[in-house]
C-alpha cells in the first residue's frame, strides 16, 4: 500500500484534466496535490520543492512529458522520484520510448479512481522489490 | 453528478470554447503557412487535450469527433498528409460542430447531433482521399459567421471574465491554474498570479463601487456644508479631511475596480481571421487581415457592444470594398487585397479603425442615389462636400451596391453600425479615396459605467445631458428663437441651429416662461441641434444605473439613457441624445 500524505505534483496544460486528476487523486484519499501546466514548470517545482510522486500528461506546450522525463532522470537529486505518464490511446505505441526514459508507469486516458489506485500500488510494489 | 464532477465540467465548457476559439486563428495562420508543423502540433495538442478531458465526462460525441480529427491532424503533422484547403475546410467544419457540441452540454442539451457525415469525410482525409473541392455554399456562409460572432462573443463575456493582473497577458491567465480547495500553497506564492471569476460577483463589487461613490459624493457635499456653516470647528475641519479622504481612496477604488472589467479587445478580433478567411473563399477573393493592437484593453461592456459593428464593416470591406483578383491585377494593385483592423488607446477613448485598400466608397454614386432616394435636390446634391456624401452611407435604407449581395445587404447595415455605436457614446468617421480605399474609424468611451455629464434645469428639476455629445453651451433670449414650418430654430454665429426644447421632451408644456434661456448645442450621428434649458447647473461625473424598465416621458417616448444620484442624494434622469435628436424634424438638423 502506499501513504496517503505524500505530496504529488499533477502536470498537465489543461488546466480541467489538473482538476480531473486531482479529483480521483483525491478520491483515493491523497490531500497533498500541488499543479504544473507544463514539463518547464514542473521542472522548476519540483527542484524547490520536494515531491514524492509525480502524474503527468504528455502531450503539453514549452516542454512535453516525456522531454521532463528525461531531465528528471539526468537529475541526480530528483532520479528516484517515480513518475506515472498519463497517456492517450493514440499514444500507446509511444510508451516504449517513455518506459526507455524510465517511466515508471503509465495509464491510458479515460481512467477511473481504481485503475489509478492499481498503478500507483504497481509502482510502490516494484519499487519496494 | 456530484457537485465537483458538475464543478469540473463547467469548467471544462469554459477552458474548450477558450482552446476553440483559439484554433480559428491558428488555421487562418496555417493556410498562410502550410508547411509549418509546429502549428499543426499546435492544434493538433488543443483537439487531443480536448478529447483526452471528454473522454473523463462521458462525452463520446465529442470524443469520436475530436479523435476523426486528431487523426488527420496527427498525418498532417507527420507529413502523411500535405495540407490543402480542402482538409483545412473539413477540419474547420469539424471545429465548428465541436463548438456545437460543447453548446449542447452547456445548455444540457441531450439530443445527439448527427457527426456521422463528418466523419466519414475525416476518415477519407485520413485514408488519404482527398475530398471534392466543394466550394462553401452561399447560404452556409449567410448564417454562419454572423450569427456565431455575435452570439458567441456576448455568450462568452457573460459567463466567465478573467481577472488579470494588470502585468500580465490575457493569455497567461486562461492558462493559469485553478484553485479552489483548502490546499496549502503558502510556499509557492508566484503560482496563483490570476483567478477566474464570474462576472455576476464582479458586476456587485462594480455596483458597489457605484454606490459607495454616491454615498462619498454626498458626505463630502454635507461636510462642505458644515464647513461653510461652523469653519472653525475643529471636528468639522476633521470631518472634512476624513471626507476627503474617502473622496481620494474611493476614486483609487473606481479606478482599480474599473481594471478589473478591463478585457483586450484580441476577445473581439479573435474572430477575425476566420470569417475574413470564410468569406474571401466564397467569394473568389484574395484577402489579407493584418490586425494591430489586439492587446489594447476596454470594459468589457464595449467589448459586447462593438462585435456587431465590426462583423459589418469587414464584411462590408470584403464585399463592396476589395476588387477580385482580376481586377485588382489590371488596375496594378497586388491581387492580394488588404484590409487592416487596428485598435489603440487614446486618453480616456478607445480608437478601432478598419482600412481596406479596395475600390474606395463611389462619391459620384452615392450623390445620384441621394437625388433618387429625395433626401436633397439635384441643385443641394451638387454643393454637398466629400464629406457629407459620405456621411449618406450611414442614412437609414441607402445602399449603393448595384445588387444586394449575400453579405451585406448595406444600407441596412450601416445605419444600423451608427445607431449602435451611438447607443454607446461611440462615433463613427469615414475617409475614402475612390480607387485606394476606404477607412471607418470608430471612437468609444473606454468604459460605459461612469460618465461625464453637464447638469441642467428645467422647471425646477435637475437632468443630466452625456457631456461627449455636448458641443457648447449658450444664452439666448426668448426673442432669438423663431420658427419655421413648426420646427424652433436659433441663429447661432450665422448659422441656422435647430432646437428643442426639454420641457417638451419631457413633455411639459413652454416652460416657466423665463426671459433667457440656455441652448446646449449637443452632436449626434454627426448633426448638430440645440437642446434649450432654463439654466445650467454644472458638470459631474456619474456613475450611469440603468433604469428597470422603461421610464418614459408623458409622450410615452423613451428619451432617457438611464439615471444617477447627486451628490445630494437626489435621482437625476440622463437624457439619450440619439433619441431626443426624434424630436427634431427631419432635414432640419445641421451636418457638422
Amino acid at each position: 500500500m502506499f501513504d496517503s500524505g505524500i505530496k504529488i505534483l499533477v502536470v498537465d496544460d489543461f488546466a480541467t484534466m489538473r482538476k480531473i486528476v486531482k479529483n480521483v487523486l483525491q478520491q483515493l484519499g491523497f490531500t497533498n496535490i500541488e499543479e504544473a501546466e507544463n514539463g518547464e514548470e514542473a521542472l522548476k517545482k519540483l527542484r524547490s520543492d520536494k515531491f514524492d510522486f509525480v502524474v503527468s500528461d504528455w502531450n503539453m506546450p514549452v516542454k512535453d512529458g516525456l522531454e521532463m522525463l528525461k531531465e528528471i532522470r539526468a537529475d541526480s537529486n530528483l532520479k528516484s522520484t517515480p513518475v506515472l505518464m498519463v497517456t492517450a490511446e493514440a499514444e500507446k505505441s509511444k510508451v516504449i520510448e517513455a518506459i526507455k526514459a524510465g517511466v515508471n508507469n503509465y495509464i491510458v486516458k479515460p481512467f477511473t479512481a481504481e485503475t489509478m489506485k492499481q498503478k500507483i500500488e504497481q509502482i510502490y510494489e516494484r519499487l519496494k522489490n | 453528478m456530484s457537485s465537483e464532477m458538475d464543478e469540473i465540467l463547467q469548467d471544462f465548457i469554459v477552458e474548450t470554447e477558450e482552446i476553440l476559439e483559439a484554433l480559428d486563428e491558428k488555421f487562418v495562420e496555417l493556410e498562410k503557412d502550410q508547411s509549418n508543423k509546429d502549428l499543426i502540433n499546435e492544434i493538433f495538442r488543443a483537439v487531443h487535450t480536448i478529447k483526452g478531458a471528454a473522454g473523463f465526462l462521458g462525452l463520446n460525441q465529442i470524443v469520436d469527433l475530436s479523435h476523426a480529427s486528431e487523426n488527420v491532424l496527427k498525418k498532417l503533422r507527420d507529413g502523411l498528409l500535405s495540407p490543402s484547403p480542402e482538409i483545412t475546410d473539413v477540419i474547420l467544419e469539424s471545429v465548428d460542430k465541436l463548438k456545437i457540441l460543447v453548446d449542447k452540454v452547456k445548455n444540457n442539451d441531450k439530443t445527439p447531433e448527427d457527426i456521422d457525415s463528418l466523419l466519414t469525410k475525416l476518415k477519407k482525409i485520413e485514408e488519404g482521399q482527398t475530398p471534392i473541392s466543394e466550394p462553401i455554399k452561399k447560404d452556409e456562409i449567410k448564417e454562419d459567421p454572423e450569427s456565431k460572432v455575435e452570439s458567441e462573443a456576448q455568450r462568452e463575456d457573460k459567463k466567465v471574465a478573467s481577472v488579470v493582473s494588470s502585468n500580465q497577458k490575457i493569455d497567461t491567465a486562461l492558462k493559469a491554474p485553478l484553485k479552489q480547495d483548502t490546499e496549502e500553497h503558502k510556499d509557492k506564492p508566484q503560482v496563483e498570479k490570476t483567478i477566474r471569476v464570474d462576472v455576476e460577483r464582479l458586476d456587485t463589487v462594480f455596483n458597489l463601487v457605484g454606490e459607495l461613490v454616491l454615498g462619498k459624493n454626498r458626505l463630502t457635499k454635507l461636510s462642505n456644508v458644515l464647513a461653510d456653516k461652523y469653519p472653525n470647528d475643529p471636528d468639522v475641519i476633521n470631518l472634512n479631511e476624513a471626507a476627503e479622504f474617502l473622496q481620494l481612496i474611493s476614486t483609487e477604488l473606481q479606478t482599480a475596480v474599473m481594471k478589473t472589467r478591463m478585457q483586450p479587445v484580441k476577445k473581439v478580433f479573435n474572430r477575425f481571421p476566420r470569417m475574413v478567411r470564410d468569406l474571401a473563399r466564397s467569394h473568389g477573393k484574395e484577402i489579407e487581415l493584418i490586425i494591430r493592437g489586439e492587446e489594447t484593453e476596454v470594459d468589457k461592456s464595449v467589448i459586447e457592444n462593438i462585435a456587431d459593428p465590426l462583423v459589418h464593416l469587414i464584411r462590408n470591406a470584403i464585399d463592396h470594398g476589395i476588387e477580385p483578383p482580376e481586377e485588382r491585377k489590371k488596375l496594378n494593385k497586388p491581387t492580394t487585397g488588404k484590409i487592416i483592423l487596428s485598435a489603440s488607446q487614446e486618453g480616456n477613448n478607445i480608437v478601432i479603425s478598419v482600412l481596406d485598400d479596395g475600390r474606395g466608397i463611389n462619391l459620384e454614386k452615392v450623390r445620384k442615389k441621394a437625388v433618387e432616394k429625395g433626401i436633397v435636390s439635384p441643385e443641394e446634391a451638387e454643393l454637398l462636400s466629400e464629406r457629407e456624401l459620405t456621411e449618406f452611407i450611414f442614412h437609414p435604407g441607402f445602399s449603393t451596391a448595384d445588387k444586394v449581395t449575400d453579405v451585406s445587404g448595406r444600407g441596412v447595415g450601416m445605419d444600423v453600425v451608427k445607431t449602435n455605436l451611438a447607443r454607446i457614446n461611440g462615433s463613427i468617421d469615414t475617409l475614402t479615396q475612390q480607387g485606394r480605399g476606404t477607412k471607418f474609424t470608430i471612437k468609444l468611451p473606454l468604459t460605459l459605467a461612469i460618465i461625464q455629464t453637464l447638469m441642467v434645469e428645467v422647471n425646477n428639476m435637475v437632468y443630466a445631458i452625456p457631456i461627449t455629445s455636448v458641443l457648447e453651451a449658450v444664452r439666448i433670449d426668448n426673442s432669438e428663437i423663431s420658427s419655421v414650418d413648426g420646427q424652433e430654430i436659433i441663429k447661432l454665429r450665422g448659422e441656422i441651429l435647430p432646437i428643442v426644447r426639454l420641457s417638451e421632451l419631457i413633455g411639459f408644456n413652454h416652460s416657466n416662461g423665463a426671459d433667457s434661456h440656455y441652448v446646449v448645442v449637443v452632436q449626434s450621428y454627426d448633426r448638430r441641434f440645440g437642446i434649450a434649458v432654463d439654466r445650467l447647473v454644472g458638470q459631474d461625473e456619474v456613475v450611469i444605473k440603468s433604469i428597470e424598465g422603461n421610464i418614459i416621458n408623458l409622450n410615452d417616448s423613451n428619451i432617457f439613457a438611464g439615471a444617477t444620484i447627486t451628490g445630494e442624494g437626489k435621482v437625476v434622469l440622463i437624457i439619450d441624445i440619439p433619441a431626443a435628436m426624434e424630436f427634431i424634424k427631419q432635414g432640419e438638423a445641421q451636418y457638422v
